[in-house]
């Protein structure tokens, strides 16, 4: 480049910016291009790696009875599907990459017939239906969240106040990020989609709690609820299907919270030139990790004491929003990422140092100046080396790169983020993103608590000590056709251990199967709604026990004994009240979001139920066994 | 209307594969795409395998997201040799990009390929653009469907194919991550994984006489038991092997483990990158190897080295009352350095490693 033209340029601190984004682009060119946090690659492997850290499939599979894991073909009829939803599912089908495994077989179209060749069939499922594994769903979640592009937008956080409910980049005009904001999408699909932008959005933080969006987590989770309820199975694989989605696009916003550009409301990050083409821009940090990483291989971190490998079993934080915002020592994924990472945008700028005779801590500290957003951790100490020079790197105490820096044509110390930076930003992010995924899938699929089944009497022992809080249990009846009837629903004590007599009819016959469901809430306040299922088997019937306990308690979870053999005396209603709805109505939904109800509520397309189960219609008692019966006589 | 359709036609990004092996070609994702699978162990051309090349696009100026893909199938001919046209290139619109081809290849009762990973872990970097090699490995006992489906990713044509292997993938995956009530023994599917013998035996890295509890002993004090384990979180592979030195009746603070990595699929870069996320902050050093980092912390002391001679890479991690300083751990890393010949392999059926998480990637998952 002319060292004059240069000099021109480097008069403005936002050109200063834009030639670091030229040289970032620079570096990236140099690399070998090709496969990109983008969703085909890395959003793809971090939610891969989160489901296999994860404790949902082994959970899914201890619940089902070992019929149902995250390999488990999932069917979704179009035709079901509100309008809406089907067509924003339709357009995720149409963008997702073939081979990032969020492609699904089936579809309108892809059953020409028994006459046609058999080289058309060969995405046949049945009629229109379509067919994927339930890590699939979740991957076209992830996906389904780029498209329209103006989805996009509920991703950042708000740089100044994480759990600000809206953010808005104040490095450029409004009218500038309109713009881009359309040239993003397309000026015809902009319209179509009427994705207006006023420079700012709704936050990550705030999404979570969209009740407007059918596939923000107050609807995935109802989806996922009914997944479990509805009666006939057909239904229950279009809930989970539709949870699923919704789920994948969650994982999406939570694992951009570990690019500093989305933690620090940076929008303007996203346009740094990717190459000379007019118009190829994006994030140099994505666009470097897809190239370094591919699908197959994201850094991750290993546990260092050996003990504590396989003990990850209690989720980071008991609600999504402290997931990104922080909980006892977790400092929340948003936090984590704004307060130790810079993104491009959000450098302090170009500063005359070199001969103010200050050393390398004071000259990262003039550097830095107030308004950088970095935790004090990473600030105390930082200096820039080596110092004096021409170019380094700004080091945290810790030895992290913060920023690279070189001097420009007007001798002033500039701070970029060149490669090494990123690829320390990625070695520290991507792993962060993929544990508070996992924890966000055990906290949707808890275990099921402790529990022992007597087949012979109906009669379930459950322990809650470990939770969930607000507790419901649902018992339900499973036909060897897979339909689902509930008996009872049953409010339960948190905390302790419950006794159920008369839970179901039994003797059951022998050709039904036993459902239990376990409605609950992560937190005493604003919780996650959570759902356990579990399918006992009878002894005789099936080599895995009919107590089935989670796989490893928490370390502060004490470990309840067994259960009395005898039902304890009934609690009155009052102190432990029995929902003794039966028939249709069971199936209404416990929701902790009731209002929330949209077109998407899986229980408004639930089919009538069968007529209820007289034998459902024993009293129901609920009664804590021995060592609570004293408190269930005070209640008496 | 000429400039119309090309400002329309997409970017095409840089192709990772070269064009062919020993010679001069030229490269591009756009193809045309030629080749040959044989039987990984006969050399034997494998007629009638499924070849789905899969062209992927993305769209947008500055935020970016998939555009779709376009794809074709073909099977390959008598002699094993498949032919892929160039690419449709139908996807047209502004900041379309073409960003990738991946070729998937599957055979039943082999291993599936990948153009751009291999199921070991890691990226593939043998794949070229004409007459590319595929060497399909048999499928063998010891093999995961759980990995398998995860590392195929599939295309939908071949999720048809594969459809199979998902029951067999639910257990395998839920085995590996320790359930309990799926018993303990293999529990196969599919007639062609029946072991014969001809079957090839797994081999697995054996690190055990890297580090014996007596040179533990005589370098930390310690007078007492270890139990010398497998680390049971990453999967044991030809390339890696987790040692846990637990000390008998104490805490983990007495403990040891490491690590050891050689010559991974996806090259010690890929294990340098596990040492950074795993080691937050360090610098590499030149204690032990020019590539050396030390991290002490209140609970637990690591040391990590690559060799790059040897393609070797370890962690080691030491109690803090095991090593009393950094030191210690410093000292008992060397002895490991100094004793890499003795990593060894052996066949999986002499082993009783119990994984719980696998390991597809050069580094563990």
């Amino acid at each position: 480049m002319n060292p004059s033209k240069r000099s021109k340029r480097a008069r403005s601190r936002s050109w200063s910016r834009a030639c670091a984004f030229v040289l970032a682009g620079a570096a990236l060119l140099s690399t070998r291009p090709a496969s990109a946090w983008d969703p085909s690659t890395t959003h793809a492997a971090m939610t891969r790696e989160a489901v296999i850290r994860s404790h949902m499939h082994v959970r899914w599979m201890d619940g089902s009875g070992l019929t149902r894991g995250v390999f488990t073909g999932v069917r979704l009829d179009p035709a079901e599907l509100d309008p809406e939803v089907s067509r924003a599912l339709r357009v995720a089908m149409r963008r997702v990459h073939e081979a990032s495994g969020g492609a699904p077989l089936g579809g309108p179209g892809a059953c020409p017939g028994p006459s046609a060749p058999a080289s058309t069939q060969a995405r046949c499922v049945e009629g229109d239906v379509w067919e994927m594994t339930a890590l699939g769903w979740i991957q076209l979640g992830v996906v389904l969240e780029t498209a329209p592009r103006n989805r996009l937008l509920h991703h950042f956080a708000n740089g100044s106040d994480p759990s600000a409910a809206t953010w808005s980049d104040p490095e450029l005009p409004a009218a500038v990020l309109r713009g881009k904001a359309r040239r993003a999408e397309g000026p015809l699909a902009r319209s179509a989609n009427r994705s207006a932008f006023a420079g700012g959005a709704t936050s990550a933080v705030a999404w979570l709690a969209d009740r407007t969006d059918p596939w923000a987590p107050p609807a995935a989770l109802a989806h996922l609820q009914a997944a479990e309820t509805a009666t006939d199975p057909r239904e229950r694989d279009r809930e989970l299907a539709l949870g699923l989605v919704g789920l994948g696009a969650l994982l999406h916003v939570v694992q951009d919270q570990s690019v500093p550009a989305h933690a620090r409301g940076d929008l303007t990050a996203f346009f740094a030139p990717l190459s000379p083409t007019p118009g190829d821009r994006g994030l140099p940090l994505q666009e470097l990790v897809r190239v370094l990483y591919g699908r197959n291989h994201v850094p991750g971190a290993l546990a260092l004491s050996p003990r504590d490998a396989s003990a990850r079993q209690r989720p980071l934080a008991p609600t999504l929003h402290q997931h990104l915002l922080g909980h006892g020592d977790y400092p929340g994924l948003t936090r984590f990422t704004q307060g130790r990472f810079l993104s491009e945008s959000s450098l302090p700028a170009p500063m005359a140092l070199r001969d103010a005779g200050l050393d390398g801590t004071q000259a990262a500290a003039a550097i830095l100046g107030e308004s950088h957003g970095l935790d004090s951790a990473e600030v105390n100490g930082a200096e820039l080396t080596p110092w004096p020079a021409s170019s380094g790197y700004l080091r945290s105490s810790s030895g992290r790169g913060l920023a690279a820096f070189d001097t420009d044509e007007e001798g002033r110390t500039r701070l970029f983020l060149d490669r090494r930076v990123y690829r320390d930003q990625a070695a520290h992010l991507i792993p962060a993103g993929i544990e508070a995924s996992a924890s966000i899938l055990d906290l949707v699929f808890p275990a099921f608590p402790t529990h022992t089944v007597e087949f012979d009497s109906g009669v379930i022992d459950l322990d809650l000590t470990a939770g969930p809080f607000a507790p419901v249990l649902s018992v339900m009846t499973q036909a060897p056709d897979g339909r689902r009837t509930v008996v009872q629903r049953v409010k339960l004590r948190a905390g302790e251990r419950n006794h159920i007599v008369d839970a179901f009819p039994a003797p059951l016959a022998d050709d039904v199967q036993l459902v239990l469901r376990i409605e609950g809430s992560s937190a005493p306040e604003h919780g996650l709604p959570q759902v356990a299922t579990a399918t006992p088997h009878r002894a005789a019937k099936l080599e895995a026990p009919s107590t089935t306990a989670p796989r490893t308690e928490p370390a502060d979870t004490p470990t309840p004994a067994s259960a009395p053999e005898a039902p304890a005396e009934p609690v009155p209603e009052e102190a432990a009240p029995v929902e003794s709805t039966r028939g249709p109505s069971q199936t209404e939904l416990i929701s902790p979001y009731p209002e929330a109800k949209s077109d998407a509520a899986p229980s408004e397309k639930a089919p009538a139920q069968p007529p209820a189960q007289t034998e459902g219609e024993t009293d129901t008692q609920t009664a804590p066994p021995t060592d609570t019966q004293t408190d269930s006589k005070s209640a008496e | 209307m000429l400039a119309t359709l090309t400002a329309c036609s997409p970017i095409v990004r840089d192709a990772r594969f070269v064009g062919a092996r020993d010679q001069v070609a030229d490269v591009t994702l756009e193809g045309p795409f030629d080749g040959q699978i044989v039987d990984a162990t006969t050399a034997e051309p494998i007629q009638g395998a499924t070849v789905v090349a899969v062209w992927s696009y993305d769209q947008g100026d500055g935020l970016l997201g998939p555009a779709g893909s376009e794809s074709v199938e073909v099977k390959t001919d008598q002699a094993g040799r498949y032919r892929i046209p160039r690419a449709p290139m139908k996807v047209r619109g502004t900041a379309v990009r073409l960003v990738a081809f991946e070729l998937v290849a599957y055979k039943r009762g082999y291993v599936a390929y990948r153009s751009d990973a291999v199921m070991q872990g890691g990226a593939r970097t043998d794949f070229t653009l004409r007459q590319n090699k595929i060497q399909l490995e048999k499928w063998r006992e010891a093999d995961s469907h759980a990995d398998h489906l995860l590392f195929l990713a599939a295309p939908p044509v071949i999720q048809q194919l594969t459809k199979w292997e998902r029951d067999q993938a639910n257990l395998d995956l839920y085995r590996a991550q320790g359930g309990e009530g799926a018993g303990s023994g293999p529990a196969r599917g599919g007639d062609e994984e029946t072991p014969t013998e001809d079957t090839p035996k797994m081999e697995l890295l054996d690190a055990r006489g890297l580090l014996p509890p007596d040179e533990v002993r005589r370098r930390t004090g310690y007078a007492d038991a270890f139990d010398v384990k497998d680390l049971g979180d990453l999967a044991r592979t030809h390339f890696y092997h987790g040692v846990h030195l637990q000390a008998v009746e104490r805490d983990e603070t007495f403990d040891i483990a490491y690590r050891v990595w050689k010559e991974p699929p996806g090259g010690l870069d890929s294990v340098q990158e596990t040492f950074e996320a795993t080691l937050p902050g360090v610098e590499a050093t030149t204690e032990i190897t020019d590539q050396t980092w030390v991290y002490d912390s209140e609970d637990v002391r690591a040391v990590a080295f690559l060799d790059p001679e040897t393609s070797v890479g370890l962690l080691l991690t030491c109690g803090v009352q095991q090593c009393v300083d950094i030191e210690t751990a410093i000292i008992l890393a060397k002895f490991a350095a100094d004793h890499l010949d003795l990593i060894t392999m052996e066949t999986a059926s002499e082993t009783t490693a119990t994984p719980i998480e696998s390991a597809i990637g050069g580094v563990p998952r």
